[in-house]
């Protein structure tokens, strides 16, 4: 059977527990675009956040045989897809740094006056990219995932007033970074 | 993944927040090379039916040169058979009698000579006997004259050792005069006394 993106997801997965790297090379190829975002929002650029995306395909290629069909199977896969990225992040060293504050990095791309008008969402991921590690993943845990602080402070293994802190900081980073793509707002 | 709170946001962090998971990315062929890579290293490629004909197809060529190998060996002994029966190479070589030769010149065309000579009045004798009794009664003179003619016995497929009658052969048996006689050794008794006996003595 030739599988394409007309078969089903279920299709597609029963195809994929057999090891047909046709329907894996589908179910890839049709929810690429949406799960690239998490690993995009947390690693510092797209090389890293491809390498964590495919790792974690090969966790949801490997766990399918465990899916019971119980809730979406988006869903299920976007978790796995959340977990491998926070299991990354645990461990790396580098999110438990201590923070130094900084301005905006140096290599940071000098939004023109052309791009200016033209943001788009990928320049947003890109200033996320920007910031500091450490800030980058309490702002995305609690402004994107919706996270409290107790969460954020239970996920990453850090205080609530680090977690408090960083948000702070990341905030105030990002917002003058796109100052321009949200001229009215005011800092918090 | 939680996303249900809309806790202290600030309008232009919800506004963020839109955009960013609306946003979907354009496929890279790249990264699926590089999925691929991982799944090869992982799981290969399912080739569990092109190993099974490979498996299948080098049985099949065993046994069938197995089997060739075997016709071959048993056509080659039925036909050693035939031959060593009809033909026998060491006859050729040896040199042909004048007598036999004179036979020859003399059969008619299309008769085949006999391969073994058929002695009728000799059949019940063994051939070690009457060979002895032909020499007793030939007058020695001539045979230096005439080639010697050394016949040997055609050497029998080991198959048919047990099975096959060999001419002059059948009643084979010891005559009663001939029975071996006993050489009694005597023991030696050395002297001891005598020092290298044996030396001095030759």
């Amino acid at each position: 059977m030739h599988y394409g993106f007309h078969n089903t997801d279920k299709e597609l997965r029963i195809a994929c527990i057999a090891g047909n790297r046709r329907a894996q090379q589908v179910l890839y190829q049709k929810y690429f675009g949406q799960f690239k975002g998490i690993p995009m929002r947390y690693m510092k650029n797209k090389e890293e956040a491809t390498s964590l995306l495919n790792q974690a395909f090969l966790n949801i290629f490997n766990s399918l045989p465990n899916y019971k069909e119980e809730g979406s199977f988006i869903g299920w896969m976007s978790t796995i897809v959340f977990r491998t990225t926070m299991d990354k992040i645990r461990s790396n060293k580098r999110y438990n740094e201590r923070f130094i504050l900084q301005t905006p990095r140096e290599n940071a791309r000098p939004v023109s006056n052309n791009a200016e008008s033209k943001l788009n969402t990928e320049h947003i991921y890109h200033q996320i990219q920007q910031l500091p590690d450490h800030l980058r993943v309490v702002f995305n845990l609690y402004v994107i995932e919706g996270y409290k602080h107790e969460e954020v402070a239970q996920e990453i293994d850090i205080k609530l007033s680090t977690s408090k802190w960083r948000l702070a900081k990341a905030r105030e980073i990002l917002q003058k970074a796109l100052q321009k793509h949200y001229p009215n707002e005011k800092s918090a | 993944m939680k996303n249900q709170h809309k806790h202290n946001l600030l309008d232009w962090e919800i506004e963020l927040r839109q955009e960013v998971q609306q946003y979907e990315f354009d496929f890279d062929p790249d990264a699926w090379n590089e999925m691929e890579q991982l799944l090869g290293k992982l799981n290969p490629v399912n080739t569990s039916t092109q190993a099974t004909v490979t498996i299948s197809t080098t049985k099949l060529i065993g046994i069938i040169s197995i089997g060739f190998l075997l016709n071959w060996l048993i056509l080659g002994l039925v036909v050693y058979q035939y031959k060593g029966e009809e033909h026998n190479p060491m006859e050729q070589s040896l040199p042909i009698p004048m007598e036999q030769k004179k036979d020859r010149v003399n059969m008619p065309i299309g008769q085949k000579e006999p391969l073994i000579p058929i002695i009728e009045s000799h059949h019940e004798v063994p051939i070690q006997m009457f060979t002895n009794q032909v020499i007793d009664k030939m007058d020695t003179s001539t045979l230096l004259e005439q080639p010697i003619i050394e016949k040997r016995p055609t050497p029998a497929p080991f198959s048919l050792l047990n099975t096959r009658n060999i001419p002059l052969l059948k009643t084979l048996e010891r005559p009663p005069d001939t029975s071996m006689m006993k050489i009694k050794l005597q023991k030696r008794k050395r002297n001891r006394k005598a020092l290298f006996p044996d030396v001095i003595e030759h």
